[in-house]
Order: C-alpha cells, then sequence, then structure tokens
C-alpha cells in the first residue's frame, strides 16, 4: 500500500513538472477521435488493414496459412500479421467495436511516434539539460516542438491516407530509436526486452513486405546509433548483449522470416523474381526514371505538401536548422553526426541533387541485389529522411533556445512553431486529410461503417461447401472489389474481402482471372454463356457473388476500377445490364440480403477442385497472348467431359502414350477419387479403381512446394456431402484443422517425383501417376500438401520457445526491480 | 596553398572580399538564371570555394554563413511562389554547401564536445 502511495506520489509529481508535455500527448491521443463517425473502420490502402474489422476470421482463413485465398490461390507467407491479428482480435472479442480498436491504434501511433521523438530529442540534447534550470527548460521545448514537427511531417500525415500496415513504421522507427539508444548508453537489459516485444507485437513490421522501410532506416540508424555512443558519449557498446539480442530478435521473429527466406529462394515466386530476376530489375530501373523527376530538394528541406494548409510558413524549419548549424559551439559533434546522416538521407530520398547522384543511385539498383526495393525511392527513404530532419532541427532549436536564453524568447518560439504547425496540419487534425473523398469516386470516402447484410452475406458465404471458387460481379478493372458502407459517404475498394475473411477463393478482376482474364472479356462481350460457363468450371468457379447496389456502379464510380474503357467495353455497362448477363449466365441464385447475392452456377461444366481428366490435351504455347492472355492457346468453348490442357514442352516429359502434343487423347479409365479438405495447405484424396496412370489435378495456382505423397493408410469412404463429375468425383466434408496429431504424418511419406508435377490448364497443378508409384495397388490414400507450410509449423515452435524465454527473462528482470538487490542475491 | 606564386598570394589576400563577392554572385547568379542545373558548374563553384576557404584559412562555420544566401531564398521565394525553379536551384545549393561546411569541420576535428 506504501509501495503504491509511494509511485502515485512520483507520477503526479512527473506530471506536475511535465505539464506541457501531458498536455501535448492528452491532444495528441484525442486527434483521431475527431477522424471518424462512430462505426466507422478506415481500412487502409487495398484493404490492408482488415484486421481492424474482423481479426477473427482473418486468422481462420487467412493469416495462419502459406496460401493466400485470393483468385487461384496466391502463394506467399505472410504470417508476420499473426500477432497484431491476434492482439486485434482479443481486443475486439471485449470491446466489440472495431470503430475503437481503429481509433486506439492511430492513437497509440500518434502519442508513441511523440514522446519517442521527444525523448530522443532530450537524450541527444543532454548537455543543456544536465546543467538544470533554464536550459533544461529550452531542451524540453525544442524536444516537444521536435515531436510535433515528427507527428505533423508529411512522411507521417500523407501515409495515414489509405494506410498500409506498414506505415506503423512511423511510430516503431522513433521508438526502436530510442530504445536501442538507451541500450548502448546503459547495457541495460529492459530496454532491449521492451524494444524485442515491440517488434514482436508488431512483427509485421519488420518482414519481406516492409523490408523497404526496415532496410532504409535500421542500417542508417544503428550505423548512427554506434557513432553516437562510441565516438561522442564514449559508451562502451554492449557487444555481447548486442548479439544476445539479435539472437533473440530472430528467434522471435522466425515465424515469419524462416517462411519468407524459403520464399525467397523459391524460383519464380514473387520474392525471388523481385530480388534475383535480371529482367525484373531492368523493369525496376525503368521505373527508377519515370519517377525521377517527381521529387523536389525543396519540398523535403521545406517539408511540404499538398495536405498542408500554411505551407507558405514551411520556411521557418531550414531557418532555424541553418541558425542551430551556425550558432552551435558547444556540442559540435552530435549536431554534426546528425547533420551527415541528414544530408545523406536528404539525397537518397531526393536522388536529384546531382546528376552524378542519379548516376550512382542507378548503379546501385543495377548491381546491389534487392537494392531495387528502393526504386520508389521518396516514398521509401522519407521516413528515415524526415526522422534525421527531425533530430537536426530538435538540436538546432535546442541550440538557438540555448544561445538566446530568455524564457520569454523560448516560450514565443514554442507557442509561434506549434501554432503553425498546428494550422499547417489542420486537415489532418479535423480528419480530412486522413479521411479524404476518393479521387476515383464521386463524393465517398474511405472509411466505411459495414452494412449488417453484407456481413450476413458473409456468414452465408462461409456455411457454402468448401469446394467452388467464387466469382465477384461486378468485374473490376483489376483486382479489387468494391462495397459501399452503411455511412452513405463511404465505400471500401481493396483486396476482396470475401476471400480473406471466409477462405474461399475469389476473382475479383482482371489481374486475378490470369491466364484467363483477356478470354473472360471477350467471351463475356460477345455474351457467350455456354463459353463463360466452361471455363469458369476449369477455375474452378461454382458461385457468383453479385453486388446489385446501383450506386457502385451506376453513379459512384463511374471511372476506376470499372472503366469504361476497360471493364465495362466488354462486361455489363450498367447494373440493368448485369441482371440480363446475370441471367444468362447463372442458374440459381441461392441467398439474397439487400443488395448482396450469391448465385449458384449450373451445368455440367463445373470441375471439382481435386479432378482426374477423362480429356488431354496438348498446344503449343503462344507467347503473343501474354500473360493474361494465354488461355486463348488451348480453350476450347465445346469441350465436354473433363478437360486438361498439358503445353506440349511438359507433355513430352510425361512417359506413355496419355498425353501427345498438339492432339488430344482421350482416357475412360479413370478411377472415382474423394477428395477432403483438412485445411487450405492440406488434401486428403482417396483413390479407387486406379489400375492406368492417370493425372490427377489440383485447382489451384501451381507452385513447386506442392507435394504428392502416397500414404500408407486404406482410402476411407465417407458419407460425401457432394458429388462432381457423373458421381466419379466426390468430397468428404471438411474440417479446416490448422493443428492436429496427423500434421505431419507425411514426413518420410513417399512423394510423386517433382519432374512428373507439371502446370495445366494454364494455371493449375496435375501430378501424373502410374500404377508403379502405388506398388500396382489399385486402391490408396494420396496426400496433397504445400510443404511451405511445415516451415511455418517449424518457425512458429521456434518462435513460442524463444517468446518463452523473453518472458521469463522479462519476469526475472521486473523481480529484480522490485525486490531489493540485497535481498535479491541472498535467495538466488 | 604555399606554392602559389607570391604575387598570387597577394593579390587574393589583397582582394578577398572581392573574391567572395564573386562566389556570392555567380552562385546567385546560379539561383536566378533558369537554366538546367549543371554538375560541371557546381563543383567548380564548389571546388573553387573550398580551396578559398582553405587559403584564407576560414573557419568551417562560414560555409554554413555562405548557405545562408540560398536559405534566404528559399525563405522569401516559397511564400511567394512555391513552383518557382529558383527554389530547386537554391535547395541543391544549401545542400552542397551545408555538405561542404560539415566536411571541412569533420576533417578539421571540431567534433570535440565538452562534457
Amino acid at each position: 500500500m506504501k509501495r503504491t502511495v509511494h509511485t502515485l506520489h512520483r507520477i503526479a509529481g512527473w506530471i506536475s513538472a511535465n505539464k506541457l508535455l501531458c498536455l501535448v500527448t492528452l491532444l495528441l491521443f484525442l486527434t483521431p477521435f475527431f477522424w471518424f463517425k462512430p462505426g466507422e473502420i478506415d481500412l487502409g490502402g487495398d484493404g490492408g488493414r482488415l484486421y481492424l474489422y474482423d481479426p477473427v476470421n482473418l486468422l481462420r482463413h487467412s493469416v495462419l496459412y502459406y496460401i493466400y485465398p485470393f483468385a487461384e490461390g496466391v502463394v506467399e507467407a505472410k504470417f508476420s500479421i499473426l500477432p497484431l491479428t491476434l492482439m486485434l482480435a482479443l481486443f475486439i472479442q471485449i470491446s466489440h467495436s472495431g470503430y475503437l480498436a481503429n481509433i486506439l491504434y492511430d492513437s497509440v501511433k500518434l502519442v508513441a511516434a511523440f514522446l519517442a521523438v521527444y525523448a530522443i530529442v532530450r537524450e541527444l540534447s543532454s548537455f543543456t539539460a544536465r546543467r538544470g534550470g533554464q536550459a533544461a527548460v529550452c531542451s524540453g521545448y525544442a524536444a516537444i516542438l521536435a515531436g510535433l514537427f515528427y507527428v505533423f511531417c508529411p512522411a507521417v500525415t500523407d501515409n495515414f491516407v489509405k494506410a498500409l500496415s506498414t506505415q506503423d513504421q512511423v511510430f516503431l522507427n522513433p521508438l526502436m530509436f530510442y530504445l536501442i539508444l538507451r541500450f548502448f548508453l546503459t547495457s541495460e537489459w529492459k530496454y532491449v526486452w521492451t524494444a524485442l516485444l515491440v517488434s514482436l507485437l508488431f512483427a509485421h513490421a519488420f518482414a519481406y513486405n516492409a523490408a523497404p522501410p526496415v532496410f532504409a532506416f535500421y542500417p542508417l540508424s544503428l550505423l548512427f546509433l554506434l557513432m553516437y555512443a562510441t565516438f561522442i558519449r564514449h559508451a562502451a557498446i554492449p557487444w555481447r548483449r548486442l548479439a544476445v539480442a539479435l539472437a533473440a530478435f530472430l528467434g522471435l521473429h522466425a515465424f515469419h522470416l524462416l517462411p519468407e527466406f524459403l520464399d525467397l529462394f523459391t524460383p519464380g515466386s514473387n520474392t525471388n523474381t523481385r530480388v534475383f530476376n535480371a529482367a525484373d530489375i531492368q523493369a525496376q530501373l525503368g521505373y527508377f526514371y519515370g519517377v525521377l523527376h517527381i521529387p523536389k530538394v525543396s519540398d523535403f528541406l521545406l517539408a511540404a505538401s499538398p495536405t498542408k494548409g500554411a505551407a507558405w510558413g514551411s520556411a521557418f524549419v531550414p531557418i532555424l536548422t541553418g541558425a542551430g548549424l551556425l550558432l552551435n559551439r558547444k556540442k559540435p559533434g552530435t549536431m554534426l553526426l546528425t547533420a551527415v546522416f541528414f544530408l545523406a538521407t536528404l539525397y537518397l530520398v531526393s536522388v536529384n541533387v546531382a546528376a552524378v547522384g542519379v548516376q550512382w543511385y542507378a548503379w546501385l539498383l543495377v548491381h546491389v541485389p534487392g537494392f531495387t526495393m528502393f526504386r520508389n525511392f521518396y516514398g521509401q527513404w522519407q521516413f528515415v529522411f524526415y526522422f534525421f530532419y527531425v533530430l537536426l532541427f530538435g538540436l538546432s532549436v535546442s541550440v538557438v533556445l540555448d544561445r538566446v536564453n530568455r524564457t520569454v524568447f523560448a516560450r514565443t518560439i514554442l507557442l509561434l512553431c506549434s501554432i503553425f504547425l498546428a494550422m499547417n496540419s489542420w486537415q489532418f487534425i479535423t480528419g480530412a486529410a486522413v479521411n479524404p473523398y476518393r479521387e476515383e469516386a464521386v463524393g465517398v470516402k474511405g472509411a466505411i461503417a459495414m452494412d449488417p447484410r453484407y456481413e450476413q452475406t458473409l456468414s452465408f458465404i462461409r456455411s457454402l461447401p468448401d469446394d467452388g471458387k467464387i466469382l465477384v460481379l461486378p468485374f473490376s478493372d483489376s483486382y479489387v472489389q468494391v462495397l459501399h458502407g452503411l455511412n452513405p459517404d463511404g465505400a471500401y475498394v481493396g483486396n476482396s474481402t470475401i476471400s480473406q475473411l471466409t477462405g474461399k477463393n475469389d476473382f475479383a478482376g482482371y489481374v486475378d482471372m490470369a491466364p484467363y482474364s483477356d478470354l473472360f472479356w471477350k467471351l463475356s462481350r460477345d455474351r457467350n454463356y455456354a463459353a463463360i460457363r466452361s471455363m469458369l468450371g476449369l477455375l474452378n468457379i461454382r458461385y457468383i457473388y453479385y453486388n446489385s447496389d446501383r450506386r457502385i456502379y451506376d453513379s459512384t464510380f463511374p471511372g476506376r476500377p470499372y472503366s469504361p474503357n476497360y471493364t465495362r467495353k466488354y462486361l455489363p455497362k450498367t447494373q440493368s445490364e448485369y441482371q440480363t448477363y446475370l441471367k444468362g449466365l447463372s442458374g440459381q441464385k441461392i441467398f439474397e440480403k439487400g443488395f448482396y447475392k450469391i448465385y449458384e452456377i449450373t451445368g455440367q461444366s463445373y470441375l471439382p477442385r481435386i479432378y482426374i481428366p477423362d480429356m488431354i490435351t496438348g498446344y503449343a504455347e503462344n507467347p503473343a497472348f501474354g500473360m493474361y492472355g494465354e488461355a486463348e492457346a488451348f480453350f476450347r468453348p465445346d469441350r465436354t467431359g473433363r478437360p486438361l490442357y498439358l503445353e506440349d514442352a511438359a507433355c513430352r516429359v510425361i512417359p506413355g502414350g496419355l498425353c501427345r502434343p498438339d492432339s488430344a487423347v482421350r482416357e475412360t479409365r479413370t478411377p472415382v477419387i474423394q477428395f477432403t479438405e483438412i485445411n487450405p495447405v492440406k488434401y486428403r484424396v482417396d483413390v479407387w479403381g486406379a489400375s492406368v496412370p492417370y493425372f490427377l489435378v489440383l485447382s489451384q495456382a501451381f507452385n513447386p512446394h506442392w507435394k504428392l505423397y502416397i500414404s500408407e493408410k486404406p482410402p476411407k469412404k465417407e458419407n460425401a456431402p457432394a458429388s462432381f463429375s457423373g458421381g466419379s468425383v466426390h468430397e468428404g466434408k471438411s474440417r479446416n484443422v490448422f493443428f492436429a496429431k496427423t500434421t505431419f504424418e507425411t514426413i518420410g511419406l513417399k512423394a510423386i517425383p517433382e519432374a512428373r508435377h507439371v502446370l495445366v490448364n494454364g494455371y493449375a497443378n496435375a501430378w501424373y501417376i502410374s500404377p508403379a508409384d502405388t506398388g500396382g495397388a489399385r486402391d490408396y490414400e494420396l496426400i496433397m500438401e504445400m510443404d511451405g507450410q511445415r516451415w511455418f509449423y517449424l518457425s512458429l515452435g521456434v518462435s513460442a520457445v524463444f517468446l518463452a524465454g523473453v518472458l521469463i527473462g522479462g519476469g526475472r528482470l521486473f523481480f529484480r526491480q522490485q525486490i531489493p538487490r540485497k535481498i535479491w542475491h541472498n535467495t538466488d | 596553398m604555399r606554392q602559389l606564386p607570391q604575387a598570387a598570394r597577394t593579390f587574393l589576400l589583397r582582394y578577398r572580399h572581392v573574391v567572395w563577392t564573386l562566389i556570392v554572385v555567380i552562385i546567385a547568379g546560379d539561383i536566378i538564371a533558369v537554366s538546367p542545373p549543371s554538375d560541371l558548374l557546381n563543383f567548380t563553384i564548389l571546388g573553387l570555394a573550398v580551396v578559398l576557404f582553405l587559403f584564407y584559412r576560414y573557419p568551417a562555420r562560414n560555409f554554413f554563413l555562405l548557405s545562408l544566401l540560398p536559405l534566404s531564398v528559399i525563405g522569401l521565394l516559397f511564400p511567394v511562389n512555391p513552383g518557382a525553379p529558383a527554389l530547386e536551384t537554391s535547395a541543391v545549393w544549401l545542400f552542397i554547401l551545408l555538405a561542404a561546411g560539415i566536411l571541412l569541420s569533420l576533417f578539421r576535428g571540431t567534433t570535440h564536445e565538452a562534457a
């Protein structure tokens, strides 16, 4: 009790001594409460922040698996969002409010960014603070100004619009910088421990997706900190502890770093292509030269931005900084070191300081592996640039106030600058800049209050049988889904919520449909419904989700993502025309709630996710069609049965006469199969009556990590809820089990050789299986598995062990601080 | 610098204000004249300025003083005409002069901090 009272007294004393700091912090905390109306959620750019809306379903259907359910199944490790999603799931389970989660999340960003910058500037300018009295006041004022400048600089304010998850760096960068700084200066574990836990909670900010900001900020910052601690503060760097901290960091983050590492070295993966593909590097170089004219050195020096209201006054920042450099006498080292990093980052963010600078940057892009991540240099380096600019500004203000050494002057500067910063960022403070009207739409903003009828639709989709993908209509130019909110001025435009929140693969636009995109448009333009159905069947599309809201197609979005020159040129031009289109295309409406309707495509053209073809057709690849039109090289609109299209080169490696280049082979002796989805990365396939070689097709995007194992168990017939293709394919009851005793059952099992794993139908996986593979058995069980998921299980275990270690270490630290040292040592 | 002929040394010492006025005028001229930025011009002027700094044994701080010129242009021009090409040239000059001042300070070892 006495200890609690004492602590409360200390807190009250601290608040009393730092009234201004507390007031500013409180105001910043409250700012996001002005941004959105109750119920609205800002789901960020491309809907990248769905974890604020429904983290539980996101976790269940997307986050835990190596495959994202977009289109044909995007194989990509995105596990890093797991800790944040878990934390938000917990919060939303308690608060039942995505709105509150959104607001508090933004508040935490602002407050943490401000306080971290404040603490850093206080620490760096501590030479004045140590003298106490007036100098300490000046240093405090300078630190507050620096914090405000950071919070209101364009890198922070402009990136709140359509924020991506990586935008969290706005507060993580200064926070981690401060913790590492304190660790270097004091060697105390508590700073490392806090940094490790923060990094784990926001692991997505340290993942592959966040590679550009991470590699832009941390190497430079660590170099600065090492130089500062060594040459200016003459502190002994705790190298051993640093090594332990680094090992703990890698261990804690193993759950996403290991699968991402696997991705990096998987030929053809997005990551591998981006880092190692020479053609892609040349394309990135073209992008670099394309955007070279955009950034201006003056804009960065003035911290100017189009959203700033009183930009005319921006010159005060470089003027005060220049004055600080001129007047600085007492601590030139800190100032010069900061200025060096400021100038280095100013060059990186603007590049245009000299022609030779441009040439050098282009050389780096070509010759340093992975440097192409900085092709959008002004976007990627802006955070680290403004960070060092803020530090230099804070130190400069501290010097200026210290030299003048008058409280009235210090207060006047603080007041004027704060008023200017607030005026300049007024649109940000009121939310007009955070939630602006969408430039591609008429009168709608980004924040959305989710329509409960849409939520019911999502629930219905979750209850559908597992087999069958979904076509999203109206169909967009790209890959986005559009959804009007319950609020009249809010609309969602982003990655499909259906796939992410229900686990059902869906096709929302042209990009999703590759390599059938051009074909789909042409068939739709000709209103050739039978051929469209046949094509959709090949893609395993069984359902149509149709949003009949006239606002999204007829009035609010006249252009992107439903451009007259793209999607409207081929698909229906209005919602009325869509009604006719749907009548021709679909059979049965199985759900309707408000604007939202679900149709099931009827007819024989549907092919289940896993099937055995009875007609194998070889075809010659035609590069003229490109990646979005390749299907035109093989697609036969009049097909019957269960076709398989195999490119000639792949066809030639298949032994026997089952596949012949440029001709079709019919196979009637196909076995009967029953497949059961264990989870999105694992299927059990029971086979009966396999007497001859056959192809087994998995209608998911081709990836070498998909493996087919021959199980040692006999096939087991279930009460199949669904039957396809005249009873030759059955679907068992799906379990969607993330982890079970049988999770690692495929380790040690014989797999079908990779040479007989081929790309078919332009996108899917197929294995050529002969009786020899199964020892002549006719009835057996196969297991299809994405083996990359194993890495996730393994690395999750590693992370769990490290987390336990870090938590135990933290507990030990805590008790060491609570219990007086003497007692601790006596009982140790 | 010691190898310079005596006549040149005397000339430079006698007309130091003229020399510096010329440097300032050239920089101001480059800022005001709307011409494509030239590395050759920028680095020639910078090189000349650095040589003169060493010759006159000026403190590196004077580079910061010199950078007040582009800084003033930025301060005055931005509120009036934020899109002016001279603004960008001033910013580049500010970058160059600050970089020169900082590097000179570092090389001269003026980084020692009193605790």
